[in-house]
């Protein structure tokens, strides 16, 4: 998929979800659906002049968009500082686009099984070991000290009750 | 009166002053200082969690700790947006913008600096102005109601927008999207339900934490994963960044009417209940870009898009007191904390306080203003270790990063569910950035949604039922032109400069 394309269908998306608080809000009362459309709907229209304005390269478009002075704009576009590479687009940077997407399935699912106390420390010990490739020793003693800040900050000086996760939970009850 | 007050701030100052009392503000310093560096954790979640410890103290040692936990979350919450792209708290979104290129460049030294003398800076000049105004507060305050929050407010996110260029549609288009998702949830006015797919996690609404978390660290981190980046700062020996604090401190002087004048913005947004930090920091961001004649190098690391935010930001803390001690209105999560813990201790917000307890207003404020400084003198002594993390290998520090997001998600509301959105968020935010979508709207329109929808809906009724008169509200048509005139400002350039030939 190229740049273009992935911009587009993120565009769209945008426009979906804009599109669905739109009809969503046609069921509620009329007091709670003003403010939602008052956004939704001006919002939309802002969505489709994008839209068209990627795909066709509108002057309309591009001549808003470059409404405005710098700020915020050269931070996110040309916001790539002199210093900072754009992410490549060829194969190698969607590799690793779909590994960073990987391992944070696995910080999910290892906190979802383990919870936070066991999970995390083991999604870095796994990330270190597998996508860092640092010795076994250095992954260890990293993911131990993150387990340390966890019990030290959170259960003993703030007294959070961290995630226990579904797996302990669930093989205690069989 | 004025005798009076002074009287009260000297009593107030010695207060702060006398052994062991000092103890406590440096205390709660320190502790919001640590605190504020974990994500997740807020000022305000530290403060409610040390109201049980604190129920049997006495009054004044608690306000002079709450003193020091106001003042001490303020400046960490721009350091991590500094270092890490990562905005601790929503008024340190406008410190990003070129604290973290800054960072890049290998200047995080000079931004670090930067943002800490001109934080002092900011809270002493806010302070300065509000023992001043202490006797004309009740007429400050009584002049803002719903319209004038309202159109203030909007004012804050018409000023994101203008500085936009580039990217103006698609800042208004981020701004819709994140209004949205401040009204999903339960419509505090009719009790309705609102784009909640009945699920009953969406009920309380998006949390913000897993919102920022994700459109910053988590995407920050896939970033530069991809970019196959292995420093922040592309350098991996401290030897090799640039910048130091002096020179940070040095611009703030260079720079000197922009900082007086962010820093009497803060104080003025600080004051009106219910704005908040994030409104006084894009307005100082905004009123930067808006005077200044070379504006190119904003958002790129201009040590100005450091200043204007930090001094308004740290100037507003003193004025949010106002509020809360004059009348018992508070502004903020924060200053609600504050005042549950006032009330706790027996100290009852209000006209009593400010007559017969001024001493102890002024205990809060000077606790405060040392907060404030000692945060900025900690943070300048810390400068060097603190931008040697930037040069720490990203191989290293993107899953504790990602495990930090998702402490600092799960922690706010207690929701594993607020991991999950803020890991969407972060493939949101990572697709966001690749394409040159600004988040920053987003976050500010998520913070800001609830605040303008009921402001609009109170202005409406009670404009309906006859009221209110708003032609005839001077400070609500002041900051309405202003807000048109903001708006205004980007076609009339693209006017003149279609009749010039030349761009802006």
């Amino acid at each position: 998929m190229t740049r273009d394309r992935e911009n587009l269908l993120l565009t769209a998306a945008f426009a979906v979800v804009t599109a669905a608080a739109v009809v969503a809000s046609a069921g509620l009362s009329p007091v709670s659906r003003r403010a939602p459309l008052a956004v939704a709907v001006p919002t939309l229209a802002l969505l489709a002049l994008e839209i068209a304005g990627q795909i066709s390269g509108a002057r309309a478009g591009r001549r808003l968009r470059n409404l405005g002075i710098p700020g915020i704009a050269s931070y996110v576009v040309a916001g790539r500082t002199k210093d900072e590479a754009a992410p490549p687009a060829n194969g190698a940077g969607r590799r690793l686009e779909l590994a960073m997407l990987g391992w944070a399935c696995v910080l999910l699912a290892s906190t979802c099984a383990l919870g936070m106390a066991a999970g995390l420390p083991a999604f870095v010990y796994l990330y270190l070991r597998l996508q860092s490739g640092k010795p076994r020793r250095v992954a260890a003693g990293v993911a131990a000290g993150l387990w340390g800040v966890l019990y030290v900050v959170f259960v003993l000086a703030l007294r959070i009750e961290l995630f226990e996760g579904y797996l302990i939970p669930w093989a205690v009850r069989r | 009166m004025m005798d009076s007050v002074a009287q009260s701030a000297w009593e107030g100052f010695r207060l702060v002053a006398s052994w062991p009392n000092i103890l406590y503000p440096i205390a709660g310093t320190f502790m919001a200082m640590a605190v504020a560096f974990l994500p997740g954790i807020s000022g305000a979640t530290l403060m409610a969690l040390m109201i049980p410890l604190t129920l049997s103290w006495e009054p004044l040692p608690v306000v002079l700790l709450y003193g020091g936990l106001v003042g001490g979350a303020t400046f960490m919450g721009s350091i991590t947006a500094i270092l890490f792209n990562v905005p601790g708290t929503g008024p340190s979104a406008a410190t990003l913008l070129d604290g973290y290129p800054m960072a890049q460049q290998g200047r995080a030294r000079t931004a670090i600096g930067c943002a800490a003398i001109s934080s002092a800076g900011g809270s002493t000049i806010g302070i300065g102005v509000l023992i001043a105004l202490v006797p004309l507060m009740r007429q400050a305050i009584l002049a803002f109601g719903p319209p004038e929050l309202l159109v203030l407010m909007v004012w804050g996110l018409a000023t994101m927008a203008v500085v936009s260029r580039g990217s103006f549609t698609r800042a208004l288009i981020a701004m819709g999207l994140g209004l949205l998702l401040a009204f999903v949830g339960r419509d505090p006015r009719t009790a309705e339900l609102r784009f909640t797919f009945n699920t009953m996690y969406l009920w309380d609404g998006v949390g913000l934490v897993p919102v920022v978390l994700g459109l910053f660290s988590i995407a920050e981190v896939t970033n530069l994963g991809v970019a196959g980046r292995h420093t922040v700062s592309g350098r991996t020996r401290a030897d090799q960044l640039t910048g130091s604090a002096v020179d940070g401190a040095r611009a703030v002087l260079q720079h000197f009417g922009l900082f007086v004048r962010s820093s009497l913005i803060g104080t003025v947004v600080g004051i009106i209940p219910g704005v908040g930090g994030t409104v006084a920091s894009f307005l100082a961001y905004g009123h930067a870009v808006q005077t200044s004649r070379d504006r190119d190098g904003f958002g790129r690391g201009d040590i100005r898009g450091v200043i204007a935010p930090e001094a308004a930001h740290d100037a507003k803390d003193g004025g949010a007191l106002v509020p809360v001690l004059a009348f018992g209105i508070p502004g903020s999560e924060g200053t609600a904390v504050l005042m549950a813990a006032l009330l706790l201790h027996g100290i009852v917000p209000g006209r009593a306080l400010m007559n017969e307890q001024l001493p102890l207003v002024f205990v809060i404020i000077w606790s405060l203003f040392l907060s404030n400084w000692l945060t900025s003198i900690a943070g300048l002594l810390l400068v060097n270790p603190l931008s040697r993390l930037t040069t720490l290998r990203m191989d290293v520090l993107a899953p504790l990063i990602m495990a930090l997001a998702a402490i600092g998600a799960f922690v706010y509301r207690q929701r594993i569910e607020d991991v999950g959105l803020a890991f969407l968020f972060g493939g949101i935010g990572y697709l966001m950035k690749k394409h040159g979508w600004p988040r920053i709207p987003l976050v500010v329109a998520l913070l800001l949604g609830g605040g303008i929808e009921l402001n609009l809906h109170i202005t409406s009724q009670l404009h309906g039922l006859g009221r209110l008169d708003l032609w005839h509200r001077p400070v609500f048509m002041a900051i309405g032109l202003l807000t048109l005139a903001s708006l205004a400002l980007p076609f009339a350039q693209e006017i003149r400069s279609s009749l010039t030939g030349r761009r802006p």
